[in-house]
């Protein structure tokens, strides 16, 4: 079954072009680039923040009563909280709770879904029916709201939290594994390797499951923003992490409170929010954008 | 054709059907199934023993898992949600009362965002890559990377506390309703202000509406910009629309004629979906305008531990949500008979 040697070169090669003309898209585009160093941005607050927050201990919680709710100034950039506590070095430690949470969710939703979407649409009948109506009914609810549901009933907590998004998310991979697996299922190559006697269970894992890899990593981009947004969400109904953890909805939650004479308390937290999530939303569809053959035909003669 | 349309319907209602089903069975299991205490989430914040102990009984927590689910869905088929431990009324009526008001909301900022998005998007596709369609997608992307419930927040500290001109919340002021009281007939404010020929109410409750729908419409115009552009693109390529163009027909009439025409299926989904955004955005939208709607209730339900009225209102969501989904189906099927196929 070996193909012949030119054949694969010229596979590669033209892979290799591919890969380059994606490339070359990417880098030319001032949007897909912004959102990269967006999220480089907030990934490296992420890992060093506790050598760059300039008030670290605050951070985590320490209260400095002599300065509540100071105006944002040379010492404190961002002003500080209720309880005198530096906002920006409470931001700098939120980004790795934001980007821990919506990673958390986004990954094991991907890997519950894919597997599921790809069974039901590889063996299809009985089996993917049952598997995609079950799929349909968490569907059915409107985003967001089983998820507080499920985290009200298991109490407010950042890992509880990520449990209900997890239970609200994955059917969206399912669905998108399901079509996936469906146009992928009879192409010649799927055919030959059942023709020659490879197991179904290898053919879903080598065959299957990558194709329907491509759309699903795209979605992920996305979705790693909106993830943030439905656990800052959850967090501003005191259905995420608890205090005094610095999570950013938490503390736009708390700031609610004082942020008509003090601005700066909510207003930072949710910026931060926004851009992070921007930088997703920015990569996200300036990929989309480079591998749909309808929406870049023209850029690419 | 006929006939496949309405087999079609039948066939996607039969679906809905089963979809309800489901949301209440993932509604019993979140309610009975998952590791807690029900029954002491059930009689709200700090229960004593005795009182977690009758509501045990009551709500047949002490039961085998099918006869509570018996109980329930029977308690759900007479309309019995229970009765919220906040306002001490029926969840059922609560959520009555609410629900216009949310509609009213839900309306003003999916009209804002469906507006906006169309033209948006219809200009980013014919100004392709130029300034115009950089700004447009932009703040499409702009809208949906904003935290809802933070805009809210926002335009509340530019426009009410900083430069005075919109309110900072409800749904209209307690001046107006006292000197011209509005008369309830449908429970929606702009209507029956214009019923009862009563213009200082209808004024006041737009004036009332403005900041909330607008922060409620930024997700939904963002996506709508997103699918509109991106079909209108694929749309704008075909022959007959470059015909067009090189007949000289008016721009305007090929944009918003002939080809937003061609696009309207997806068009529709772009509606649909952003009907749903903005029906769970309300959540927190309603809570931070101190908006009178089923968001409010259901948030306040969940701050105060509030279980039945929470459950209650997850489900009437959820079950008004299908419904919505079912008319944008069958809506779609008679503008493209198509997708009966």
């Amino acid at each position: 079954m070996t193909e012949p040697i030119s054949d694969i070169v010229v596979q590669e090669q033209q892979r290799f072009r591919e890969w380059r003309v994606f490339l070359k898209l990417m880098l030319k585009n001032p949007l897909s680039l912004t959102g990269t160093a967006i999220i480089i941005f907030f990934i490296a607050l992420a890992i060093v923040g506790p050598f760059v927050a300039p008030y670290p201990r605050q951070a985590e919680g320490v209260p400095d009563i002599a300065n509540q709710l100071r105006p944002p100034d040379w010492e404190h950039w961002f002003g500080t909280d209720e309880l005198g506590r530096d906002l920006l070095s409470r931001i700098i430690f939120g980004a790795r709770i934001s980007l821990t949470t919506s990673a958390a969710v986004v990954s094991v939703a991907i890997i519950l879904g894919m597997p599921l979407g790809a069974i039901a649409g590889y063996y299809g009948e009985r089996l993917g029916a049952v598997i995609m109506r079950i799929t349909d009914m968490f569907l059915a609810f409107p985003p967001l709201l089983l998820a507080l549901a499920v985290a009200a009933t298991l109490g407010g907590s950042l890992v509880n939290a990520i449990l209900a998004l997890i239970i609200t998310w994955w059917p969206w991979y399912t669905r998108l594994a399901y079509g996936q697996a469906l146009a992928t299922k009879n192409l010649p190559y799927v055919d030959s390797a059942r023709a020659i006697g490879v197991g179904d269970a290898r053919i879903i894992a080598r065959h299957i499951l990558p194709a329907t890899l491509a759309p699903i990593l795209i979605q992920a981009t996305l979705d790693l923003g909106s993830a943030i947004i439905a656990a800052a969400g959850l967090s501003f109904l005191g259905l995420g992490a608890q205090p005094p953890t610095p999570d950013w909805g938490l503390m736009v939650n708390t700031g609610k409170t004082f942020f008509l004479q003090h601005w700066w308390y909510a207003t930072f937290p949710g910026l931060a929010i926004l851009v992070l999530v921007l930088g997703f939303n920015l990569l996200g569809d300036a990929i989309r954008e480079a591998v749909d053959p309808k929406l870049s035909r023209r850029r690419l003669i | 054709m006929a006939r496949g349309i309405g087999q079609y319907i039948v066939r996607r209602a039969a679906h809905a059907l089963v979809v309800v089903l489901g949301v209440v069975i993932i509604t019993f299991i979140v309610s009975h199934v998952i590791p807690g205490n029900p029954a002491a989430l059930w009689v709200g914040a700090h229960p004593t023993a005795e009182q977690i102990h009758r509501a045990t009984e009551e709500l047949g927590f002490n039961q085998p898992i099918q006869v509570q689910f018996y109980i329930y869905i029977t308690n759900l088929l007479r309309g019995d949600l229970g009765v919220s431990i906040r306002t001490h009324d029926t969840v059922l009526s609560d959520v009555a009362a609410g629900l216009t008001a949310t509609l009213e909301l839900i309306i003003s900022a999916f009209i804002i965002a469906v507006a906006a998005g169309v033209l948006v998007g219809v200009l980013s596709a014919s100004h392709r890559d130029r300034v115009p369609d950089h700004t447009g997608r932009l703040a499409a992307i702009f809208g949906v990377s904003m935290p809802p419930f933070w805009l809210a927040m926002i335009l509340q500290i530019v426009f009410s506390q900083t430069l005075r001109v919109f309110p900072l919340g409800s749904r209209m002021s307690t001046d107006i309703s006292i000197m011209y009281p509005l008369k309830t007939i449908t429970g929606f404010n702009l209507i029956d202000s214009v019923l009862t020929l009563n213009f200082a109410a209808f004024g006041d409750s737009l004036w009332h509406l403005a900041l909330p729908s607008l922060a409620l419409a930024a997700y939904p115009f963002g996506l709508t910009v997103r699918m509109i552009r991106t079909m209108m693109i694929e749309v704008l390529q075909e022959n007959y629309i470059r015909s067009g163009f090189a007949w000289g027909l008016p721009h305007q009439l090929i944009l918003f004629r002939y080809a937003l025409k061609n696009a309207i299926s997806s068009t529709v989904i772009a509606l649909g979906m952003s009907f749903a955004y903005t029906l769970t955005g309300a959540f927190l939208d309603e809570l931070i305008f101190v908006w009178p709607g089923l968001g409010t209730y259901t948030a306040l339900a969940i701050l105060a531990l509030d279980y039945p009225a929470m459950m209650g209102s997850v489900i009437i969501v959820a079950i008004f949500y299908v419904i919505i989904n079912l008319l944008v189906d069958i809506f779609q099927a008679f503008l493209d008979p198509r997708v009966t196929l």
